[in-house]
Protein backbone atom coordinates (compact mmCIF):
# COMPACT_ATOMS: atom_id res chain seq x y z
CA UNK A 1 0.00 0.00 0.00
CA UNK A 2 1.59 3.44 -0.90
CA UNK A 3 1.22 5.87 1.32
CA UNK A 4 1.00 9.97 0.44
CA UNK A 5 2.52 12.50 2.15
CA UNK A 6 0.18 13.01 4.83
CA UNK A 7 -0.69 9.41 5.31
CA UNK A 8 -3.80 8.75 3.60
CA UNK A 9 -3.83 5.66 1.51
CA UNK A 10 -3.42 5.56 -2.23
CA UNK A 11 -5.40 2.53 -4.05
CA UNK A 12 -3.44 0.06 -6.30
CA UNK A 13 -4.94 -0.33 -9.79
CA UNK A 14 -4.23 -4.44 -10.85
CA UNK A 15 -6.37 -6.93 -13.00
CA UNK A 16 -8.02 -8.96 -11.30
CA UNK A 17 -6.52 -12.38 -12.85
CA UNK A 18 -8.34 -15.27 -11.19
CA UNK A 19 -10.89 -15.80 -13.95
CA UNK A 20 -8.28 -15.20 -16.43
CA UNK A 21 -6.75 -18.34 -15.10
CA UNK A 22 -9.73 -20.43 -14.52
CA UNK A 23 -11.11 -19.91 -18.25
CA UNK A 24 -7.53 -20.50 -18.99
CA UNK A 25 -7.21 -23.77 -17.47
CA UNK A 26 -10.60 -24.93 -18.95
CA UNK A 27 -9.42 -24.40 -22.51
CA UNK A 28 -6.31 -26.36 -21.50
CA UNK A 29 -7.72 -29.12 -20.09
CA UNK A 30 -10.43 -29.21 -23.04
CA UNK A 31 -7.89 -29.29 -25.74
CA UNK A 32 -5.26 -31.65 -23.99
CA UNK A 33 -8.75 -34.27 -23.79
CA UNK A 34 -9.71 -33.82 -27.73
CA UNK A 35 -6.30 -33.81 -29.11
CA UNK A 36 -5.21 -36.69 -30.45
CA UNK A 37 -1.93 -37.13 -31.86
CA UNK A 38 -2.59 -37.68 -35.66
CA UNK A 39 -0.47 -40.99 -37.19
CA UNK A 40 1.57 -41.31 -40.35
CA UNK A 41 -0.75 -44.15 -41.22
CA UNK A 42 -3.35 -41.40 -41.81
CA UNK A 43 -2.63 -38.69 -44.65
CA UNK A 44 -4.33 -35.87 -44.32
CA UNK A 45 -7.43 -35.38 -46.59
CA UNK A 46 -10.67 -34.93 -47.67
CA UNK A 47 -12.32 -38.44 -47.41
CA UNK A 48 -15.94 -39.45 -49.56
CA UNK A 49 -18.71 -39.28 -47.91
CA UNK A 50 -21.42 -41.65 -49.39
CA UNK A 51 -25.73 -41.30 -49.46
CA UNK A 52 -26.96 -43.80 -47.38
CA UNK A 53 -23.52 -44.34 -45.76
CA UNK A 54 -22.46 -47.55 -44.63
CA UNK A 55 -18.84 -47.17 -43.54
CA UNK A 56 -18.36 -48.51 -39.90
CA UNK A 57 -15.32 -48.51 -38.03
CA UNK A 58 -13.66 -51.72 -38.33
CA UNK A 59 -11.16 -53.38 -35.74
CA UNK A 60 -9.26 -55.19 -37.97
CA UNK A 61 -5.72 -56.81 -36.29
CA UNK A 62 -4.13 -57.31 -39.22
CA UNK A 63 -4.46 -55.16 -41.97
CA UNK A 64 -2.49 -52.47 -44.07
CA UNK A 65 -3.70 -48.49 -44.86
CA UNK A 66 -2.32 -47.57 -48.14
CA UNK A 67 -2.84 -43.71 -48.73
CA UNK A 68 -3.14 -42.31 -52.24
CA UNK A 69 -1.29 -38.88 -51.32
CA UNK A 70 -2.91 -35.88 -52.28
CA UNK A 71 -1.01 -32.37 -53.35
CA UNK A 72 -1.41 -30.21 -50.55
CA UNK A 73 -4.86 -27.90 -50.42
CA UNK A 74 -2.83 -24.93 -51.77
CA UNK A 75 -2.43 -26.88 -54.64
CA UNK A 76 -5.51 -28.62 -55.18
CA UNK A 77 -6.79 -26.25 -57.71
CA UNK A 78 -3.77 -26.76 -59.76
CA UNK A 79 -3.10 -30.47 -59.49
CA UNK A 80 -6.86 -31.14 -59.48
CA UNK A 81 -7.55 -34.69 -59.19
CA UNK A 82 -3.67 -35.96 -59.44
CA UNK A 83 -2.15 -37.63 -57.01
CA UNK A 84 1.34 -37.17 -55.71
CA UNK A 85 2.27 -41.23 -54.91
CA UNK A 86 0.97 -43.49 -52.52
CA UNK A 87 2.10 -43.96 -49.52
CA UNK A 88 2.09 -47.03 -46.49
CA UNK A 89 2.93 -45.98 -43.21
CA UNK A 90 5.82 -43.68 -43.85
CA UNK A 91 7.24 -45.68 -46.63
CA UNK A 92 6.04 -43.88 -49.73
CA UNK A 93 5.78 -45.17 -53.28
CA UNK A 94 6.18 -43.97 -56.53
CA UNK A 95 2.64 -43.11 -58.58
CA UNK A 96 1.90 -45.83 -60.88
CA UNK A 97 4.20 -48.44 -59.17
CA UNK A 98 1.97 -51.13 -58.97
CA UNK A 99 5.09 -53.63 -58.44
CA UNK A 100 6.11 -52.21 -55.83
CA UNK A 101 3.15 -51.42 -54.16
CA UNK A 102 2.10 -55.31 -54.56
CA UNK A 103 5.74 -56.18 -53.02
CA UNK A 104 5.11 -54.35 -49.96
CA UNK A 105 1.61 -55.41 -49.85
CA UNK A 106 2.71 -58.97 -49.51
CA UNK A 107 5.69 -58.37 -47.47
CA UNK A 108 3.09 -56.50 -44.79
CA UNK A 109 0.90 -59.81 -44.80
CA UNK A 110 3.85 -62.39 -44.58
CA UNK A 111 4.96 -60.01 -41.41
CA UNK A 112 1.67 -60.35 -39.89
CA UNK A 113 1.11 -64.14 -40.81
CA UNK A 114 4.95 -64.48 -39.08
CA UNK A 115 3.63 -63.22 -35.93
CA UNK A 116 1.28 -65.94 -35.50
CA UNK A 117 1.41 -68.99 -33.33
CA UNK A 118 0.62 -72.65 -34.97
CA UNK A 119 -0.09 -73.22 -38.69
CA UNK A 120 -3.86 -72.76 -38.31
CA UNK A 121 -3.42 -69.24 -36.71
CA UNK A 122 -1.06 -68.66 -39.20
CA UNK A 123 -3.10 -68.98 -42.23
CA UNK A 124 -6.34 -67.72 -40.73
CA UNK A 125 -4.24 -64.21 -40.58
CA UNK A 126 -3.36 -64.40 -43.59
CA UNK A 127 -7.00 -65.18 -44.79
CA UNK A 128 -8.33 -62.17 -42.52
CA UNK A 129 -5.55 -59.56 -44.09
CA UNK A 130 -6.87 -56.77 -45.16
CA UNK A 131 -5.95 -54.21 -47.42
CA UNK A 132 -7.54 -50.43 -46.34
CA UNK A 133 -7.61 -47.68 -49.05
CA UNK A 134 -7.53 -43.92 -48.12
CA UNK A 135 -8.14 -41.75 -50.62
CA UNK A 136 -9.20 -37.91 -51.59
CA UNK A 137 -13.11 -37.42 -52.81
CA UNK A 138 -11.69 -35.41 -55.43
CA UNK A 139 -9.22 -37.98 -56.97
CA UNK A 140 -9.57 -38.86 -60.41
CA UNK A 141 -9.98 -42.82 -60.73
CA UNK A 142 -7.38 -43.26 -62.55
CA UNK A 143 -5.10 -42.04 -59.51
CA UNK A 144 -6.62 -45.26 -57.34
CA UNK A 145 -6.52 -47.56 -59.89
CA UNK A 146 -2.87 -48.84 -59.51
CA UNK A 147 -3.30 -49.26 -55.84
CA UNK A 148 -6.55 -51.91 -56.84
CA UNK A 149 -4.49 -53.78 -59.37
CA UNK A 150 -1.61 -53.84 -56.62
CA UNK A 151 -4.30 -55.41 -54.37
CA UNK A 152 -5.30 -57.52 -56.28
CA UNK A 153 -1.88 -58.59 -57.58
CA UNK A 154 -0.92 -59.31 -53.74
CA UNK A 155 -4.10 -61.67 -53.95
CA UNK A 156 -5.93 -60.05 -50.96
CA UNK A 157 -9.16 -60.59 -51.09
CA UNK A 158 -10.50 -58.39 -48.31
CA UNK A 159 -10.73 -55.09 -49.48
CA UNK A 160 -11.93 -51.78 -47.56
CA UNK A 161 -12.79 -48.07 -48.58
CA UNK A 162 -12.59 -45.31 -46.18
CA UNK A 163 -15.32 -42.98 -45.72
CA UNK A 164 -16.62 -40.44 -43.57
CA UNK A 165 -19.29 -41.70 -41.03
CA UNK A 166 -21.93 -39.53 -39.99
CA UNK A 167 -24.79 -37.84 -41.86
CA UNK A 168 -25.15 -37.76 -45.69
CA UNK A 169 -23.28 -35.70 -47.37
CA UNK A 170 -23.62 -36.82 -50.78
CA UNK A 171 -21.12 -37.36 -53.49
CA UNK A 172 -20.64 -34.17 -54.43
CA UNK A 173 -16.94 -33.69 -55.04
CA UNK B 1 23.71 33.46 46.37
CA UNK B 2 23.42 31.41 43.97
CA UNK B 3 20.34 30.36 42.80
CA UNK B 4 19.94 26.70 41.24
CA UNK B 5 17.66 26.45 38.42
CA UNK B 6 15.00 24.51 38.27
CA UNK B 7 15.55 20.81 36.81
CA UNK B 8 13.91 20.75 33.50
CA UNK B 9 11.57 17.81 32.63
CA UNK B 10 13.54 14.61 31.56
CA UNK B 11 12.98 13.20 28.46
CA UNK B 12 11.17 10.41 28.14
CA UNK B 13 13.62 7.37 28.34
CA UNK B 14 13.51 5.66 24.95
CA UNK B 15 12.50 2.12 24.64
CA UNK B 16 14.74 -0.58 25.25
CA UNK B 17 13.96 -2.36 21.61
CA UNK B 18 13.88 1.03 19.55
CA UNK B 19 16.56 1.78 16.62
CA UNK B 20 18.63 4.86 16.37
CA UNK B 21 15.35 6.45 14.34
CA UNK B 22 12.52 5.82 16.40
CA UNK B 23 8.92 6.58 15.53
CA UNK B 24 5.56 6.25 17.13
CA UNK B 25 3.89 3.31 15.62
CA UNK B 26 0.21 3.38 16.35
CA UNK B 27 -1.66 0.44 16.91
CA UNK B 28 -3.75 0.86 13.66
CA UNK B 29 -0.24 1.30 11.66
CA UNK B 30 0.59 -1.83 13.63
CA UNK B 31 -2.65 -3.68 12.48
CA UNK B 32 -2.17 -2.57 9.11
CA UNK B 33 1.14 -3.74 8.80
CA UNK B 34 -0.04 -7.34 9.66
CA UNK B 35 -2.72 -7.53 7.25
CA UNK B 36 0.66 -6.57 4.24
CA UNK B 37 2.29 -9.60 5.69
CA UNK B 38 -1.01 -12.22 5.39
CA UNK B 39 -1.88 -11.36 2.10
CA UNK B 40 1.66 -12.56 0.65
CA UNK B 41 1.37 -15.10 -2.34
CA UNK B 42 3.41 -16.87 -4.47
CA UNK B 43 4.40 -15.27 -7.91
CA UNK B 44 1.70 -16.35 -10.84
CA UNK B 45 3.53 -14.57 -13.67
CA UNK B 46 6.04 -17.71 -14.53
CA UNK B 47 2.87 -19.82 -13.97
CA UNK B 48 0.49 -17.97 -16.55
CA UNK B 49 3.44 -17.66 -19.10
CA UNK B 50 3.86 -21.20 -19.39
CA UNK B 51 -0.19 -21.81 -19.25
CA UNK B 52 -0.39 -19.57 -22.06
CA UNK B 53 2.48 -21.14 -23.97
CA UNK B 54 0.43 -24.51 -23.58
CA UNK B 55 -2.79 -22.91 -24.85
CA UNK B 56 -1.50 -21.03 -27.75
CA UNK B 57 0.24 -25.12 -28.79
CA UNK B 58 -3.24 -26.64 -28.69
CA UNK B 59 -5.07 -23.89 -30.33
CA UNK B 60 -2.27 -23.43 -33.29
CA UNK B 61 -1.66 -27.43 -33.13
CA UNK B 62 -5.53 -28.66 -32.90
CA UNK B 63 -7.45 -29.93 -36.08
CA UNK B 64 -10.67 -31.71 -35.56
CA UNK B 65 -11.45 -34.05 -37.51
CA UNK B 66 -14.40 -36.37 -38.76
CA UNK B 67 -14.63 -39.84 -37.66
CA UNK B 68 -13.81 -42.25 -40.35
CA UNK B 69 -15.13 -45.52 -41.58
CA UNK B 70 -14.61 -48.14 -43.59
CA UNK B 71 -16.93 -49.85 -46.04
CA UNK B 72 -16.37 -53.48 -46.24
CA UNK B 73 -15.73 -55.67 -49.18
CA UNK B 74 -14.72 -59.12 -50.03
CA UNK B 75 -13.26 -59.79 -53.28
CA UNK B 76 -13.23 -62.65 -55.11
CA UNK B 77 -10.29 -64.77 -55.53
CA UNK B 78 -8.44 -64.36 -58.79
CA UNK B 79 -9.92 -61.78 -60.09
CA UNK B 80 -13.39 -62.24 -59.02
CA UNK B 81 -15.46 -60.52 -61.29
CA UNK B 82 -14.22 -62.71 -64.64
CA UNK B 83 -14.58 -65.69 -62.56
CA UNK B 84 -17.84 -65.00 -61.13
CA UNK B 85 -19.24 -64.00 -64.46
CA UNK B 86 -18.67 -67.47 -66.24
CA UNK B 87 -21.65 -68.78 -63.63
CA UNK B 88 -23.69 -65.54 -64.45
CA UNK B 89 -23.92 -62.45 -66.09
CA UNK B 90 -22.56 -59.71 -64.12
CA UNK B 91 -24.54 -56.12 -63.78
CA UNK B 92 -21.89 -53.46 -64.90
CA UNK B 93 -21.66 -50.12 -63.61
CA UNK B 94 -20.14 -48.06 -65.42
CA UNK B 95 -18.67 -44.33 -64.77
CA UNK B 96 -18.10 -41.11 -67.09
CA UNK B 97 -17.32 -38.00 -65.73
CA UNK B 98 -19.16 -34.84 -67.08
CA UNK B 99 -19.23 -31.64 -66.55
CA UNK B 100 -16.74 -28.81 -67.31
CA UNK B 101 -14.37 -29.64 -63.95
CA UNK B 102 -15.41 -33.85 -63.98
CA UNK B 103 -18.10 -32.77 -60.96
CA UNK B 104 -20.68 -34.75 -62.46
CA UNK B 105 -21.20 -38.26 -63.28
CA UNK B 106 -23.57 -40.52 -65.64
CA UNK B 107 -24.27 -43.86 -64.83
CA UNK B 108 -24.57 -46.32 -67.51
CA UNK B 109 -25.83 -49.93 -66.66
CA UNK B 110 -25.19 -52.82 -69.09
CA UNK B 111 -24.47 -56.49 -69.35
CA UNK B 112 -27.54 -58.46 -67.36
CA UNK B 113 -29.67 -55.22 -67.83
CA UNK B 114 -29.53 -51.79 -69.89
CA UNK B 115 -30.61 -48.58 -68.20
CA UNK B 116 -28.88 -45.22 -68.05
CA UNK B 117 -29.23 -43.18 -64.74
CA UNK B 118 -28.85 -39.76 -63.65
CA UNK B 119 -27.56 -39.83 -60.27
CA UNK B 120 -25.69 -42.35 -57.69
CA UNK B 121 -28.60 -42.80 -55.27
CA UNK B 122 -30.51 -44.12 -58.05
CA UNK B 123 -27.90 -47.36 -58.47
CA UNK B 124 -29.53 -48.96 -55.36
CA UNK B 125 -33.06 -48.84 -56.42
CA UNK B 126 -32.56 -50.37 -59.98
CA UNK B 127 -30.19 -53.09 -58.01
CA UNK B 128 -32.84 -53.97 -55.35
CA UNK B 129 -35.32 -54.17 -58.83
CA UNK B 130 -33.08 -56.36 -60.43
CA UNK B 131 -32.83 -58.55 -57.09
CA UNK B 132 -36.92 -58.49 -56.66
CA UNK B 133 -36.81 -59.73 -60.28
CA UNK B 134 -34.26 -62.30 -60.32
CA UNK B 135 -33.79 -63.77 -57.24
CA UNK B 136 -37.28 -62.76 -55.38
CA UNK B 137 -37.30 -63.90 -51.71
CA UNK B 138 -33.27 -63.99 -51.95
CA UNK B 139 -31.74 -61.52 -49.35
CA UNK B 140 -27.70 -61.40 -50.74
CA UNK B 141 -27.54 -62.25 -54.53
CA UNK B 142 -25.59 -64.06 -56.03
CA UNK B 143 -25.15 -61.66 -59.42
CA UNK B 144 -22.12 -59.98 -59.60
CA UNK B 145 -21.53 -56.68 -60.17
CA UNK B 146 -18.75 -54.60 -61.87
CA UNK B 147 -18.25 -51.13 -61.31
CA UNK B 148 -16.61 -49.55 -64.21
CA UNK B 149 -15.30 -46.25 -63.76
CA UNK B 150 -13.85 -44.00 -66.57
CA UNK B 151 -10.55 -42.77 -65.61
CA UNK B 152 -11.70 -39.06 -64.66
CA UNK B 153 -14.50 -40.25 -62.73
CA UNK B 154 -13.96 -38.73 -59.32
CA UNK B 155 -13.18 -41.10 -56.70
CA UNK B 156 -16.60 -40.09 -54.44
CA UNK B 157 -18.49 -41.28 -56.68
CA UNK B 158 -16.67 -44.33 -57.31
CA UNK B 159 -17.14 -45.03 -53.86
CA UNK B 160 -20.64 -43.92 -53.81
CA UNK B 161 -21.81 -46.17 -56.29
CA UNK B 162 -19.74 -49.61 -54.60
CA UNK B 163 -21.81 -48.28 -51.37
CA UNK B 164 -25.07 -48.41 -53.23
CA UNK B 165 -24.20 -51.94 -54.33
CA UNK B 166 -23.23 -53.36 -50.62
CA UNK B 167 -26.03 -51.64 -49.22
CA UNK B 168 -28.27 -53.41 -52.19
CA UNK B 169 -26.82 -56.62 -50.54
CA UNK B 170 -24.88 -58.22 -53.44
CA UNK B 171 -22.06 -60.33 -52.61
CA UNK B 172 -19.19 -60.00 -55.63
CA UNK B 173 -19.32 -56.09 -55.85
CA UNK B 174 -15.48 -55.81 -57.89
CA UNK B 175 -13.74 -52.83 -59.91
CA UNK B 176 -13.56 -53.77 -63.56
CA UNK B 177 -9.68 -54.79 -64.32
CA UNK B 178 -8.09 -51.76 -66.11
CA UNK B 179 -9.03 -51.88 -69.86
CA UNK B 180 -12.24 -53.13 -69.48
Amino acid sequence: MAKSLFGKTKAEVAFNMTPMIDVTFQLIIFFMLVTQIVSSEYVQMDLPKPHENLAEKLEEKTKVIVNVRPYGPRAKKRHDGLSLGYSIGTKKIKKGDVQGLSALLKRARQQAVARGGNEAEKQQIHDDFAVEIRADRTMHYQEVLPVLEAVQDAEIVKMRITALKGRDRGATP
Amino acid sequence: MSATPPPLPSAPAPAPDAGPEHHYVSERQKRDKLKTQASMQPPLTPMIDVVFQLLLFFLLGCRFIQEEGQIRANLPKISGPAVASMRLEPIKIQLTATGLNDDGVMIEITGAANQTLGEVPKVWDFLMNFKRRAQPGVEEVEVPVIITPRGRVRWTFVVDAFNQAIRAKYKNVGFAPPGA
